[in-house]
């Protein structure tokens, strides 16, 4: 891997995952991992090929991006979820541009950085209600982030 | 201006408003011509209400919003949509101390993702319904058209005219 890892319990997913050991260093790093190993990748022979991964990267940021802008800005807003493989048909994950959806997936990554940034630790702190998980911070979105990221890293490179 | 445009009722706003002849051609231009605008001779500089940056921060911050809305229209049936409060978010999310590059990276490229969604979606997305809690149920083209003239309108404040 190309940063150390650790395994974590993630407060979202409800189940242990591979966490980066430095969130934040992990999740301005992964648009150009991704963008290597999605170069390098073979069309998957079922599932998600490098195409719809791409496309679905770059929408979940829009989705966090959206979000963390709400949990900064609204007291404990109640998130509205998504269901990606509605997402994936209705959103012609097979048919979109790789190169667009890796262009947005960098720049809202690093916006959205930036603005984690300018709201500091009591930003982090900041709480959103989800309707299945109740009470989550912005810092459990976060690392689920990272950790998203990180499983689809895996995924790529058939780890 | 930098390309043509034409007058068009804007239900959201109820007002005749402009937006680009061409409206996904003229939308896909507007990040460099914005920020092309900001070395015009006379632009803005600052003085009342947002400078520059934050401008521009707000512009990709209501892209994300827009992306959102467009993904949601797309994949649910007729969904209510969020509100949000701009001069809030102006405030909180820190317009006067965001980056200007990283501002205007975020605004193209979500920019070009939409109009790609957009595109793909063709005639029957555009016509797809969603509803909002102060302006009711428009199809998606109501709102692209609004933030069409939205970007026309902070164009114009930038350059002054």
């Amino acid at each position: 891997m190309d940063f150390e890892t650790t395994t974590a319990r993630c407060e979202i997913c409800g189940r242990d995952v591979g966490r980066a050991a430095d969130v934040m260093a992990a999740l301005a790093s992964m648009p150009e991992l991704l963008e290597r190993a999605l170069a390098a990748a073979r069309p998957a022979p079922d599932g998600w090929g490098p195409r719809e991964v791409a496309a679905h990267l770059a929408d979940t940021e829009v989705f966090r991006g959206w979000r963390i802008r709400r949990i900064v800005a609204e007291e404990r807003p109640l998130i509205d979820g998504f269901d990606e493989e509605v997402w994936a048909i209705a959103l012609s994950y097979a048919e979109r541009n790789i190169a667009t959806s890796l262009a947005a997936f960098a720049a809202n990554r690093r916006a959205n950085l930036e603005l984690l940034r300018l709201a500091g630790d009591a930003g982090l702190r900041r709480e959103y209600r989800h309707e299945q998980l109740g009470l989550l911070t912005l810092d459990d979105l976060v690392r689920h982030t990272s950790d998203h990221d990180l499983a689809h890293l895996r995924q790529i490179r058939g780890e | 201006m930098d390309f043509p445009t034409k007058t068009n009722h804007c239900p959201i706003c109820d007002a005749d408003v402009e937006i680009p002849a061409d409206l996904f051609a003229g939308m896909g231009q507007m990040p460099r011509v914005i920020a092309r605008a900001f070395k015009e001779p006379h632009a803005m500089g600052g003085g009342e209400g947002w400078t520059p940056p934050e401008i521009v921060a707000h512009l990709a911050d209501i892209e994300v919003g827009l992306g959102w809305r467009i993904r949601q229209t797309l994949a649910e049936d007729e969904p209510v949509l969020r509100v949000f409060n701009q001069e809030r978010w102006a405030d909180v999310l820190a317009y006067s101390e965001r980056d200007l590059a990283t501002s205007l990276a975020a605004y193209g490229a979500n920019r070009q993702l939409n109009l790609e969604i957009l595109r793909r979606a063709g005639e029957a997305g555009i016509r797809r319904i969603y509803s909002h809690p102060e302006f009711g149920r428009h199809p998606l083209r109501v709102l692209v058209e609004h933030i069409a003239d939205h970007d026309l309108a902070h164009l114009h404040q930038i350059r002054g005219a």
